[in-house]
């Protein structure tokens, strides 16, 4: 409310519809705001002079207040934060822009600027390019990182929603290479650009890759198995059981968790991850 | 609206507009609200000036002549009320409200939003010319981010239950120094009062509630602090030599200095933080990666494969 003050003063006449939009309000709530505001001054005789019946508003004698508040703690460190995420995607427009920013940034800390520290993992100009996509319901070409099989490769896709799976966006899209609908996770998403829209192709149905079930156990290091698997693993009186749609994934975790964890069914995938862990050995024994 | 937000604009404009101290007894007979006996009002007075507090006002405390014991007065310096931010250009202004679009729906959100409007107030235009098409995002963030942020600048201990690496919960009593995301996770760092060191936990692995414990202004943040060096020595100051199949492990490139090149291989550095976790990130790529260096964990790699072919073994 006391924001008002200084915002209204500065904007004599703006639309109640304007000022609601800016203080993310609606427009009975800035009604009720403005109402009670009226009743304010500096004492029962001298009160502020507010106008909004028209739907502008304006206001006089409201000198006291009309200074614009100090930030609070949580507004300097959101900033400061959001600041600091820019930082990686300007890095490419040169030092001065940089500079700028950590000028500003020092403006606003006033010293806590230490105290935080930012980087998204997501680039904000690929993911500007990707809201434009979806706003536009345009066409784009991806270069895309599988991490299961450790494939790069190129697809035109359709941008349809966004998502958030384990605390990270998944973009759900049309493939044109797969002819189907696929997750893709924001954070491996390479490079894209705004392609041609191909022409519409006759519906395919889903080739659903089969889902995989196997069971495990955690033997130590509970905590990173745990959070390697995610969302896949569903605790059972035998321990885990995992349920993935992808076998080359399910070996690459099971493997890299270095014997935290051990398969014990179904014998396929425990036979699977003793022939590739063999397979790497030989890399290493030939020349011990 | 309710009566309490008018009461509390009126002291504000009271506070605000004296030149001198405000006794208890001017506010309640000048002010409108303050009703029932003397008691009920100093409990409505009290909260109003927690209320305030909350709002980042800053209520001086004193009283007319130190000498003698006078009634307390209380007064808000416009110095202390004003944002004083000096000239804000229209870039400054334009990157400033980049940097808010990133909370789109996340736990700052809001005062991302209100942080805006008040330079919004100040009359200042955004230029966006010259600025990227760039759409920042901030993973991730929760309602403890605030209880966190709020606790670190009042310098207050923070207590809470954090996973240890066997999934354990261990009570944990910490003085928080800073707050820091990376790709998607949130970092709370602090000095542990219990084991007497710095430490950085990851705050997806708190369990429950962070609690906020004793007064404020109970510790000091070292001179010397700074989030981001503490993140970049976690991220590791030992070096790997790895070799890698060409086109391969996209992940460990991308942050790597590429040593050799070959057709079929490339021979490249990379920095890591612990053996296990190196050993980890190298296996994920099976045989598309060798590790060469160290050494110590070469041998290190022969073991954990051993063991996991015969573990597997039918």
């Amino acid at each position: 409310m006391l924001d008002l003050v200084p915002y209204i003063q500065a904007r004599q006449g703006i639309a109640l519809s304007e000022l609601a939009l800016a203080f993310s309000v609606s427009e009975e709530e800035l009604l009720s705001d403005l109402q009670a505001l009226w009743m304010c001054g500096e004492n029962r005789f001298d009160l502020i002079d507010l106008e909004f019946e028209s739907g502008f508003v304006s206001i006089r004698n409201a000198q006291t207040l009309n200074r614009v508040r100090t930030f609070s703690q949580q507004e300097v460190v959101s900033i400061l934060l959001g600041l600091d995420i820019l930082r990686e995607d300007l890095s490419d427009m040169g030092p001065e822009l940089i500079r700028l920013l950590n000028q500003l940034k020092v403006k606003i800390g006033a010293g806590t600027e230490r105290l935080i520290a930012a980087s998204a993992g997501i680039s904000g100009v690929l993911n500007a390019q990707i809201q434009k996509a979806l706003q536009e319901r345009s066409a784009l070409e991806i270069e895309y990182h599988s991490v299961g099989e450790d494939k790069v490769s190129k697809r035109i896709i359709e941008p349809l929603e966004e998502s958030v799976r384990d605390g990270r966006p998944v973009l759900l899209a049309y493939c044109h290479n797969a002819k189907a609908r696929r997750s893709f996770r924001v954070d491996r998403i390479i490079s894209a650009q705004v392609a041609e829209r191909p022409a519409p192709q006759e519906a395919v149905q889903e080739p659903l890759s089969p889902e995989i079930s196997a069971q495990l156990r955690v033997l130590r290091n509970r905590r990173t198995a745990i959070e390697s698997l995610g969302s896949y693993l569903t605790p059972n009186s035998d321990g885990y059981e995992v349920r993935a749609f992808s076998a080359p994934w399910l070996l690459r975790v099971v493997i890299s968790l270095s014997g935290a964890v051990e398969v014990s069914a179904p014998n396929q995938i425990r036979v699977e991850i003793a022939r590739k862990a063999s397979q790497i050995l030989k890399i290493y024994i030939q020349k011990v | 609206m309710s009566r309490k937000s008018e009461r509390l604009v009126n002291l504000t404009i009271a506070l605000l507009a004296t030149k001198r101290w405000l006794t208890k007894s001017e506010i309640f007979a000048t002010i409108d609200g303050y009703e029932g006996d003397i008691e009920a009002k100093e409990r409505m007075f009290e909260r109003d000036k927690d209320e305030l507090r909350k709002l980042g006002i800053a209520i001086e405390v004193g009283s007319f002549d130190p000498l003698f014991e006078d009634e307390t007065g209380y007064r808000i310096r416009p110095d202390d009320y004003t944002l004083q931010i000096g000239e804000l250009s229209a870039q400054e202004f334009a990157l400033i409200s980049l940097a808010s679009k990133a909370w789109r729906g996340a736990a700052l959100n809001q005062s991302a939003l209100t942080a805006l409007v008040k330079l919004q107030a100040l009359g200042v235009e955004s230029d966006l010319d010259g600025l990227p098409d760039i759409s920042s995002v901030i993973l991730g963030s929760n309602d403890a981010i605030c209880v966190a942020i709020s606790a670190i600048s009042e310098r207050r201990a923070l207590t809470f239950e954090y996973l240890s690496s066997e999934e354990i919960a261990q009570e944990r009593d910490i003085s928080p120094y800073g707050v820091a995301t990376q790709g998607g996770l949130w970092y709370l760092a602090g000095f542990d009062n219990e084991k007497g060191a710095d430490r950085l936990f990851r705050m997806d692995r708190i369990v429950g509630d962070l609690k906020v414990k004793g007064k404020g202004a109970s510790y000091q943040i070292p001179e010397g602090f700074s989030m981001h060096q503490l993140l970049n020595s976690e991220a590791g100051n030992l070096r790997a030599v790895v070799k890698i199949r060409l086109g391969k492990a996209h992940a460990l490139v991308s942050k790597a200095i590429v040593l050799e090149e070959s057709d079929e291989w490339i021979r490249i550095s990379y920095p890591y933080f612990s053996q296990e976790q190196l050993i980890q990130e190298i296996l994920w790529h099976l045989d598309d990666v060798e590790l060469l260096e160290p050494v110590s964990a070469r041998s290190a790699m022969v073991e954990t494969l051993t063991n996991l072919a015969h573990s597997h073994h039918e």
